[in-house]
């Protein structure tokens, strides 16, 4: 399994001949931003609420946290005897658990997130990185899948601190190319044995088809756990070309289309635009998912945590 | 042969080469890459254009725009499609004008038709070629005699308006034979004839004829609703009745040139007395009316209107008829001793109708004072010239008539009747009779037989030396079944009324056709319409459909009255549109035999003549082909 993914990995690195100059997407200083986003997210969670991700429910863990009255259905081994011997009542004894979370990456790679605006790209791999030093820092486990005409996952599951810089090579090999499906990519997730966690689908949406997006986004309303749909864009998308005569190319496709362009339609391709977007998002509230629109021409710090916040499972928010 | 009447106009073509670099330095399109077409395509519509047919459709609308560049420049060049004629030295046109030329086809009539196609013709003629305009219809006239100044030929040509006079073929056949002759004071010449006849059968010789025929759209067409005929009057007279002082019969004729309803308004002085509908069918295009009018005791004019839809031809619509107040005939009976038979029956008229003055051969003089001279038993020495007779039992021969008599006679019994619509036949029962015959009658020219029997005419009738006259050798006192029958005085009174009736008429009420030049006193010739014309050396010709009267108190109408005009019977047959006429050996004949061989470019009005129209038509459909194929929509 492991060479499979070496292999495969390896054959997008050397056929990645789309892929942007990376020196200054995953480089140090930027390793040095997530760690004081980690901090500074870990500082907050702290201020609102103590304890790292406790969950309500009582586990079977060692570390004791509460006694309370035994009551029928109860585990019986729980039974504190020796508070019975002294009080004559029946206590049990209740642990807490430490739920450990896994954290579900899926990065759109279609060619639409490198053209014709290569911001995209570069925010979406430094919005994985940030995404996977964070699960990591907590030591969550993190799952990194890439989302083509299928879904591919690119790493075994991670555990730990020490896997970052494999996961920054990861995505620096990562290819952006190709028609994408999304709908077809995410039939194929799957998450594996353990369901639970957070999933983030990072991907622009569009392609040869953006009306198959809520649908193929509806798909995820099975997932169990915490979803973030992040909406990668670019300003200039909102916005027409320029009046004229286009030459017009699909970057997914290589669909070429020749129009004449006028004021009505630079409008009519606004109102369409924004009824698509508003159409993702209704699809997402409607699954119970939490959609986020990425803008590039926003800093990433400010987006990073805005977007954490947005919900609890990972970094512990409200 | 395609001719250009302003070639300079082909400099427009210079656009094309415009059009070329324009083509080839077009500005591209600016590329854009786009995530997604969706939302351009989405409000513009799904299209699925290919790029090679975007650059099938860019290199189409470059061509359809060469195309169109093209069309205008050689519009602009005016095109004329005109029959080879280099080296023709001289040009006679020969135009048609008689009345049918006047119909209307497609808003325009056959002579103004006919004068552009002899437009373009003119505008084919090399420089230097001489030309002729004649013009015909019973007259021959040389509108324009032999010159070089084309000018002067079409102003003269444009000038020309049709005339309501019915040609006739021997009247055609001059007019050639005269165009001919023009022609060939130059060879080599040729006639082009514009007409809506069929190509005549004696092409004179030494010179191309070549007919641009016009008409063929409603010539010979059966009408269905919305076809255009034409309905006229062939013929219309009116007589006193021959027992009636008070009532005349009125005879019209109506042709239609196809199934029609037409609508037949007689008026006496104004007043409609009658209002007949005639339905004409494929099989049924003539229709005679007979009814009594009466025109009062000072005379009147009739006039008879038919009127019916989509009508091609005015001119054969309206006929007048001037009728004199009546007056008794004169009749000077000259004889030694008339048969009483023939007594009785001229007592039987009434005075107000026939006045019979017996005369003694030893008085008579051919001056006599009468409208009619009767001659019974007695011929005078030589034939009175001029003036109507009527011979009843003639002793011997007087040139023209020749007279065999038979000494004992012959019982004839329903003698053979050569015209039974003759107007001397007019009642009188001939099946019925059984009469005696005397003589056998012959004429060299003029009289017609109405009556023979087993050894010859017995009764003849027609025209002699300038009068109409009737002959007849019969004893009526011997006849077994005639005198006591009505067909006896019948047939005297319709002998004398039809010999005087030219006399009668000839002072008031003349009844022509169009184109008749006839003798009249003034010096002025005035139509009802208000036109005056004049009269020299004492004739006139009849130019229009109306009543006219002279200074010299002669009066009278005129109108077509011809049955071939009305019905558009001008048979066009297309095998014989053109043809070749002369030596064969004409080196210029030979060498444009091609044009003669394939006549129908003359006679098709789609592909002679001016073909400016239809290239800016092409022009203009071309635009809008490109437009739509190329720029209907924003996407290509």
């Amino acid at each position: 399994m492991a060479s499979n993914l070496s292999s495969a990995a390896t054959e997008r690195t050397d056929s990645s001949s789309s892929r942007a100059p990376d020196d200054d997407l995953l480089d140090a200083a930027f390793l040095d931003r997530l760690r004081a986003l980690f901090v500074q997210l870990r500082r907050r969670r702290r201020q609102r609420k103590q304890g790292a991700q406790q969950a309500p429910a009582a586990g079977h863990t060692r570390e004791f946290k509460d006694h309370r009255h035994y009551s029928r259905g109860d585990d019986w081994r729980a039974i504190d005897w020796r508070l019975y011997a002294r009080l004559d009542k029946l206590f049990i004894r209740v642990f807490e658990e430490i739920q450990e979370l896994h954290v579900h990456v899926l990065l759109d790679r279609s060619a639409s997130m490198i053209e014709p605006y290569p911001a995209k790209r570069r925010d979406a791999l430094r919005l994985t990185v940030g995404l996977g030093f964070l699960a990591l820092a907590n030591n969550h486990r993190l799952s990194f899948h890439t989302l083509g005409d299928g879904c591919q996952r690119e790493l075994p599951p991670l555990k730990g601190q020490g896997h970052v810089q494999a996961l920054v090579e990861r995505c620096r090999a990562i290819s952006f190319a190709g028609n994408g499906d999304l709908d077809q990519a995410l039939a194929r997730f799957r998450a594996g044995a353990d369901r639970r966690g957070v999933a983030f689908v990072i991907t622009d949406g569009l392609g040869s088809d953006p009306a198959r997006t809520s649908d193929a986004l509806r798909r995820l309303a099975a997932w169990p756990g915490e979803t973030h749909v992040v909406r990668i864009a670019d300003p200039a998308e909102a916005e027409p070309a320029p009046v004229g005569e286009l030459l017009l190319e699909a970057v997914e496709g290589g669909e070429r289309r020749r129009i004449w362009l006028t004021a009505t339609e630079q409008q009519l391709y606004r109102d369409r635009y924004r009824a698509w977007t508003d159409d993702v998002e209704r699809a997402c509230v409607a699954s119970s998912m939490i959609c986020s629109t990425w803008s590039t021409a926003v800093p990433f710090d400010t987006q990073f945590v805005e977007m954490l916040s947005r919900g609890d499972a990972l970094a512990g928010g409200r | 042969m395609l001719r250009f009447l302003d070639p300079m106009g082909w400099w427009w073509a210079v656009a094309l080469a415009a059009a070329i670099v324009l083509y080839l330095i077009r500005p591209r399109p600016r590329r854009l890459r786009v995530a997604t077409l969706a939302f351009y395509l989405a409000p513009l519509g799904a299209v699925s254009d290919t790029p090679w047919l975007q650059r099938l459709k860019r290199l189409l609308s470059f061509v359809l725009t060469a195309m169109l560049l093209l069309a205008t420049a050689a519009a602009l060049a005016k095109p004329v499609l005109a029959p080879v004629v280099d080296g023709l030295k001289t040009a006679v046109i020969l135009v048609d004008r008689s009345a049918s030329m006047g119909a209307v086809d497609g808003g325009r009539t056959r002579l103004a038709q006919a004068i552009d196609k002899a437009r373009i013709q003119l505008d084919a003629l090399p420089p230097g070629a001489a030309v002729a305009v004649i013009a015909y219809d019973r007259r021959t006239d040389i509108v324009v005699p032999r010159t070089t100044d084309r000018r002067a030929a079409l102003r003269a040509l444009e000038a020309l308006t049709p005339r309501p006079i019915a040609s006739e073929d021997s009247r055609r056949s001059a007019a050639l034979a005269l165009a001919a002759r023009l022609a060939a004071i130059e060879a080599p010449g040729a006639v082009w004839e514009c007409t809506d006849r069929a190509a005549p059968d004696d092409i004179p010789s030494g010179v191309a004829y070549v007919r641009l025929a016009v008409g063929e759209a409603s010539n010979g067409v059966n009408a269905g609703s919305n076809v255009r005929v034409n309905v006229g009057i062939a013929a219309c007279d009116a007589r006193p009745l021959p027992m009636d002082t008070v009532h005349q019969e009125l005879y019209l004729a109506v042709v239609a040139s196809g199934a029609c309803t037409a609508t037949a308004d007689i008026s006496v002085d104004g007043q409609a007395i009658a209002l007949r509908t005639i339905a004409f069918t494929a099989d049924h295009l003539e229709e005679r009316v007979v009814l009594p009018i009466e025109p009062g005791p000072t005379g009147g004019v009739v006039t008879v209107q038919v009127t019916t839809p989509g009508d091609v031809l005015a001119c054969d619509d309206r006929a007048d008829l001037v009728l004199p107040p009546p007056r008794p005939l004169k009749v000077a009976l000259i004889g030694p001793a008339p048969d009483a038979f023939l007594q009785l029956a001229l007592a039987g008229f009434s005075a107000d109708q026939i006045v019979v003055q017996a005369v003694k051969p030893e008085a008579w003089k051919p001056d006599l004072p009468a409208d009619v001279l009767l001659f019974a038993g007695w011929l005078p020495p030589v034939w009175p010239l001029g003036r109507p007779v009527v011979m009843c039992d003639s002793p011997q021969s007087l040139a023209p008539l020749s007279v065999t008599l038979l000494p004992e006679g012959v019982g004839v019994d329903s003698p053979r009747t050569a015209d039974p619509g003759h107007p001397v036949l007019y009642g009188v029962a001939s099946p019925r009779v059984t009469l005696w015959q005397q003589a056998v009658l012959g004429a060299d020219s003029g009289l017609a037989p109405l009556w023979s029997s087993a050894v010859g005419p017995l009764l003849m009738a027609g025209d002699v030396h300038g009068a109409r006259a009737v002959v007849m050798s019969l004893a009526p006192g011997k006849s077994e079944r005639l005198a006591l029958l009505a067909s006896w005085p019948l047939l005297i009174g319709n002998s004398l009324l039809w010999a005087g009736q030219p006399a009668r008429e000839s002072a008031a009420g003349r009844r022509c056709r169009t184109g008749d030049v006839v003798a009249v006193r003034g010096n002025e010739l005035r139509w009802a319409d208000g036109s005056v014309a004049s009269v020299r050396g004492g004739w006139a010709e009849l130019d229009r459909v109306g009543r006219w009267t002279t200074d010299g108190g002669d009066s009278g109408s005129a109108a077509v009255f011809s049955a071939d005009v009305s019905g558009l019977k001008m048979d066009l047959r297309g095998a014989a549109d053109h043809a070749t006429a002369g030596n064969s050996s004409s080196s210029w004949l030979s060498s444009s035999s091609w044009l003669f061989s394939s006549s129908w470019l003359l006679s098709s009005s789609w592909l002679s003549g001016d073909l400016v129209p239809g290239l800016v038509g092409l022009a203009a459909a071309l635009l809008l082909l490109e437009a739509w194929l190329c720029h209907r929509r924003g996407i290509h």
